[in-house]
């Protein structure tokens, strides 16, 4: 049930994602389809994360797998395994969160969404121009933007969450039950 | 226990995914148009609610102005506000509608007029999502235009919404030629420094011209209609400086269109009076 609730509020976040925009001076699009994800992967186990890393991948790539003269900057499916990396380590970091150590976790998803937005550049890039890796300023800006922008939004939802599981009874000192 | 039945998830979410990656084209093509099927209602929806918000807060910034011009004229008068800022919103959509309408019975193409439903989400591909799709005739690799110029080309359909990718994606490249000259190349977004261009306006060139080409600031790029996906005469931008390289020479353009601002387009489906699109 709170697996569905995650695909649904990550759909939600992707709908919302078209309208927020970039964040003025750093150019970064606000990511909120990863934020609701590490959030899931940081509150569920393993089997729940990588359904939520499927969905999150699938949905991503159905909106953005353009093939351009038979080229393609990205395989289909390969946001999926984006997911799924980025994923597991936030869900190895569970067992903090389960101490309720969420600010840890705010800062991993900062982290983490760059790396996302990182890899994917790096591929992107890799495919166009094999050989000419180009790394403007702006490049850095906008990670960096990413980063900061979604450990700052991730934070209330950690805590949010964090204090949620705890009040349902969902969260023992150690182990978790969602 | 817990770790078997981890690795039975590993197992059988890597076995979705080789699902996923051995998807044929044509199957790849259903589950994205099933998607952006689920998506539109909600882009639809979303982008109303996105317009009213703007319109408010520009009404927002009226009625200040408004207030300060009533304080002194003394004739303040919370009815008139209220109505003045509604009569002000159904103006910008009236004007706006004129617009629209005037470039679909000048225009020498057969369009189909679209509205923005969204925009990319993404740091690093510059799309947008407009509200007609293949019920509206629209087709996959139609060019999509403003009165102002060249947006950028279709690409993934659902019924009642569609994909576009713009001229300020670096994916997206256009045959141009240069008004007035006999001069074509290849338009595309300049890479160097701009590959993270998606939500400004970006730098664009005009590659592959004579070394020596007597080109100056200001001339019009137009379509060249090479490559057939394009047709030919839509207004690119115009030259903003013109560079001889060691094999051939560049032209930076400034676009014509506001890639920022988009807010209506229209989807070129054939010539006006042609029985098949182009």
């Amino acid at each position: 049930m709170i697996t569905i609730a995650f695909i649904a509020a990550m759909f939600l976040g992707l709908v919302l994602q078209h309208f927020v925009g970039a964040v003025p001076g750093f150019g970064s699009q606000i990511m909120l389809l990863p934020i609701i994800f590490l959030c899931g992967a940081a509150a569920l186990p393993v089997w729940n994360m990588l359904v939520l890393a499927f969905t999150a991948g699938l949905m991503w790539d159905c909106m953005h797998f353009m093939p351009v003269e038979g080229r393609v900057d990205f395989p289909f499916g390969g946001t999926i395994l984006l997911y799924a990396g980025i994923g597991a380590m936030m869900n190895g970091l569970r067992p903090l969160y389960l101490r309720g150590l969420w600010f840890i976790h705010a800062a991993a998803a900062g982290v983490l969404t760059a790396t996302l937005v990182l890899v994917e550049y790096v591929i992107i890039t890799f495919r166009r121009e094999p050989f000419a890796l180009v790394w403007p300023r702006e490049v850095w800006t906008r990670i960096g933007g990413t980063a900061l922008v979604t450990a700052f939004l991730a934070a209330p939802l950690f805590l949010f969450l964090n204090w949620a599981g705890r009040r349902a009874g969902l969260f023992t000192s150690r182990r978790a039950a969602i | 226990m817990n770790r078997r039945a981890n690795l039975i998830a590993i197992g059988v979410f890597l076995l979705a995914l080789v699902l996923v990656f051995i998807l044929s084209p044509r199957n790849r093509q259903r589950l994205q148009s099933a998607f952006l099927g689920i998506m539109s209602p909600f882009l639809k929806k979303g982008s109303q609610v996105d317009s009213r918000w703007k319109e408010y807060r520009a009404g927002l910034k009226k009625l200040d102005e408004l207030e300060a011009e009533n304080k002194r004229l003394k004739i303040s008068n919370d009815e008139f506000r209220a109505t003045n800022l509604a009569l002000r919103g159904f103006e910008a959509e009236s004007i706006r509608m004129k617009s629209a309408l005037g470039y679909q019975g000048s225009s020498p193409f057969a369009v189909v007029p679209a509205r923005v439903i969204g925009r990319s989400p993404s740091n690093w591909w510059s799309t947008i999502v407009i509200d007609k799709g293949s019920l509206d005739h629209v087709e996959s690799g139609l060019a999509v235009v403003t009165p102002d110029g060249l947006v950028g080309k279709v690409m993934t359909l659902s019924e009642h919404s569609a994909t576009v990718l713009l001229i300020s994606d670096e994916n997206c490249k256009v045959a141009g030629s240069v008004a007035g000259s006999k001069e074509q190349g290849i338009v595309r977004v300049e890479v160097r420094g701009q590959r993270t261009s998606n939500s400004i306006q970006p730098t664009m060139t005009l590659n592959f011209l004579s070394r020596f080409a007597p080109l100056r600031a200001g001339q019009k790029i137009l379509t060249s209609g090479a490559g057939s996906v394009y047709p030919p005469g839509i207004l690119i931008g115009q030259i903003v400086e013109f560079k001889s390289r060691e094999l051939d020479g560049q032209a930076v353009i400034e676009p014509s269109v506001d890639i920022a601002g988009l807010s209506d387009v229209f989807v070129i489906t054939g010539m006006k009076g042609a029985a098949k699109s182009p």
